[in-house]
């Protein structure tokens, strides 16, 4: 009787140690593969491409007031003569995915010295732990301040670009 | 006289509770055990690496991209818009099978083109892609 209750007593012990140790490997495999893909420094490197992506669409914002101003018509924008605005929404590569939008505002338009806000945002999905996905958004703004250049304006200097620390980003 | 046999007894009892070792099926299940163990290490260690060489490329593209966005927005209207649809440099050739790209779009007018530089990869047989979109204008950024 004595011998039956050691064999049992060293069976359940061996057992526990089996379980123990198969559980951990299974969560080795399959949770710890899930945590580098959710890991920070992937965030980061999406958000950097995601960021350069973003100041295009500022600085395209620009590019897109100084051309109404120099051959388009800027009256043609939502506001008035104090300042004027317009979104570019789902801004599209060719042949490919949207890449973001754009919001653009204008102060003083008419003046010598028109100064353009720039915003770029893009949203991209960024993964979670558990194997979960976010939509993500972040968003890059460019000020400048144009000159006239005879009759044409031009794009005189960056009055402020806004620093990484201060560029908005959200979960949607 | 019964003692010293005892004292034998209880000595050979000692020698052979001392020589008793591990079987060969309790050897086996550890090994097994290690060896699960390990290879799910192994496997993290991998997984840990891919990620790290798939964000490298990443930054890679994105440089690459940066770089010749630059080079176009240095460069006279005029000499955009006959450029090739294709451009290389030195951070490009350290991806896998890469192409870079630039397409000049007509916009609104003649004096604006939506520009697009793009970067096209493989990573493990399967196709990776960075884009970036803007506009160029004849008076525009960099051009007086």
């Amino acid at each position: 009787m004595q011998v039956i209750i050691k064999i049992t007593r060293g069976r359940k012990d061996g057992s526990i140690l089996i379980i123990g140790m198969t559980l951990l490997a299974f969560l080795l495999v399959f949770a710890v593969p899930q945590l580098f893909q959710s890991s920070p420094e992937n965030k980061v490197t999406d958000k950097s491409a995601n960021y350069s992506a973003a100041l295009s669409l500022a600085e395209a914002g620009v590019e897109r007031v100084i051309w109404e101003l120099n051959y388009g018509d800027i009256s043609n924008w939502k506001g008035d003569s104090a300042s004027r605005t317009m979104i570019i929404s789902s801004h599209q590569a060719p042949a490919s995915d949207v890449i973001g939008d754009i919001e653009i505002r204008v102060e003083d338009p008419d003046g010598e010295n028109p100064q353009v806000k720039s915003t770029g945002r893009v949203t991209f999905t960024s993964p979670l732990a558990e194997g979960k996905a976010a939509r993500v958004y972040l968003e890059r703004t460019t000020r400048v301040e144009l000159e006239r250049s005879g009759y044409n304006w031009v794009y005189s200097f960056p009055q402020k670009q806004m620093p990484a620390s201060s560029v908005q980003g959200s979960t949607i | 006289m019964q003692k010293p046999t005892n004292k034998r007894k209880e000595t050979a009892i000692k020698r052979k509770k001392r020589e008793e070792g591990l079987t060969y099926i309790e050897v086996l299940v550890t090994m097994v055990i290690f060896g699960v163990a390990l290879i799910a290490l192994l496997s993290c260690f991998l997984h840990g690496f891919n990620v790290l060489s798939r964000m490298r490329r990443t930054v890679i593209a994105t440089q690459s991209i940066q770089k010749e966005l630059e080079l176009i927005r240095n460069m006279p209207f005029n000499d955009i818009l006959t450029l090739d649809s294709s451009f290389t440099n030195e951070s490009l050739s350290l991806l896998e099978s890469s192409s870079g790209a630039v397409n000049i779009e007509d916009s609104l007018g003649d004096d604006i083109k939506k520009l697009t530089v793009s970067v096209l990869w493989s990573y493990r047989g399967k196709q990776m892609r960075k884009e970036v979109v803007t506009y160029i204008t004849r008076k525009g950024i960099n051009r007086k």
